[in-house]
């Protein structure tokens, strides 16, 4: 079987990749208990409940699987949901925080409401006050708690926010595939700048690869910040 | 014809285009050209194997499958409506499936149970995802406290 260890990164990227659809066009909602799918409607959780296998001791449990499967499956899955699912229990916090966590790729979103406002920006810091202003006040105060102006940006948009918890274990970083976006300067300088500014947290990185990225200033300062590069 | 013999003695017939779709399978019907002897699969139980040939039967003749181009972009779910069905009817084994499908290295049916699982994890709480899988908690509850304010994150938006 070809699976690899440390296929997935954490950090991605496109919104629009996390619906389930069907080949005939129907559309399910992969965040819903009930699931729709035409004529059917499915309750997962009633028909899982009631299997006699599904339990932890069980040869054939999720957290019986082997990793390289337990990986297979979180490429499907955001890191939100990763993060939920490795807190399960010790088992799967131990697969896929020694796994899955350890790499990190920091690619641009297309077509997002992040991109054309950067756009639209004439600097770095209208870009933060543009974002700030969408924001409501209970995100606000929940905002206040996250480290740097970086978290409180990411937090806006979890597809693009690499967790906190995450960065310690991060061993591998890789900033890909911005030049193609053909940016203005002054809003590749603001984007790079987020998406990077939480670089420096990632005590333990032991590698990082720039692959078609403009290496601006911003950029370049967050890369001199990390402590073993 | 050729005949596979489940973990619990079951045999099973099924044609070469068909058991070609396990990539294991294939590779040993290279090396057998008597279709008399029956193929022991001590690893797979009659009642998955019989669902794992009804899939690769239905698929017979589809293109194989191709590896992902990207490996670290995360991957949409898409399942057509047969497998769907197929899929969400055998719900109560389906890490069984998962499991022959890796052994007998069906990648196709191996995404299709790995996507479902998945679908089912998706916007679920941890609690949640401990009821439907039935995970016993066994981090103390100053791990849990302390996951819990690391994921903040998680629940902000």
């Amino acid at each position: 079987m070809a699976v690899k260890t440390n296929s997935r990164a954490l950090f991605q990227a496109n919104s629009n990749e996390d619906t389930l659809v069907s080949e005939s066009g129907g559309n399910l909602k992969g965040e819903d208990t009930v699931l729709q799918h035409g004529k059917l409607h499915y309750d997962p959780q009633k028909h899982v409940h009631s299997q006699e296998s599904g339990g932890e001791d069980n040869l054939f449990s999720l957290v019986a699987l082997p990793v390289e499967i337990k990986l297979e499956i979180v490429n499907y899955l955001k890191p939100e949901d990763i993060l939920m699912l490795s807190c399960a229990c010790r088992s799967t916090r131990d697969a896929l925080f020694s796994t899955v966590f350890q790499k990190v790729v920091i690619r641009p979103k297309n077509a997002d409401e992040v991109l054309l406002r950067a756009k639209s920006c004439t600097s770095r810091t209208d870009l933060y006050r543009s974002l700030d202003r969408k924001i409501t006040n209970e995100v606000l105060l929940k905002a206040k708690a996250c480290i740097s102006r970086t978290d409180f940006y990411h937090s806006l948009d979890r597809d693009g926010y690499i967790p906190q918890t995450v960065l310690p274990v991060t061993r591998e970083c890789v900033i890909k595939d911005w030049e193609r976006l053909r940016l203005p300067d002054r809003a590749m300088d603001a984007l790079l700048h987020a998406y990077s500014n939480s670089s420096p947290r990632m005590s333990n990185l032991t590698s990082l690869m720039l692959n078609r990225v403009p290496v601006t200033a911003p950029l370049l300062s967050n890369i001199q910040q990390l402590p073993h590069l | 014809m050729f005949t596979l013999l489940s973990e619990d003695g079951i045999s099973f017939q099924a044609e070469r285009d068909v058991l070609e779709r396990s990539v294991l399978l294939k590779n040993m019907l290279e090396d057998v050209q008597d279709s008399s002897n029956s193929i022991p699969l001590p690893n797979v139980a009659s009642a998955v194997l019989e669902k794992v040939l009804h899939f690769c039967e239905h698929h017979r003749g589809d293109p194989l499958p191709v590896p992902e181009e990207d490996e670290t972009r995360m991957r949409k779910i898409v399942i057509e409506d047969w497998d769907y069905d197929f899929i969400s009817a055998n719900c109560d084994i389906v890490f069984e499936i998962i499991m022959a499908a890796n052994y007998l290295d069906i990648k196709d049916l191996l995404d299709l149970g790995c996507k479902y699982v998945a679908s089912l994890i998706k916007g679920k709480s941890t609690e949640q995802i401990r009821e439907l899988f039935h995970i016993v908690n066994d981090l103390t509850p100053e791990e849990e406290e302390k996951i819990k304010k690391e994921n903040q994150w998680a629940e902000a938006v």
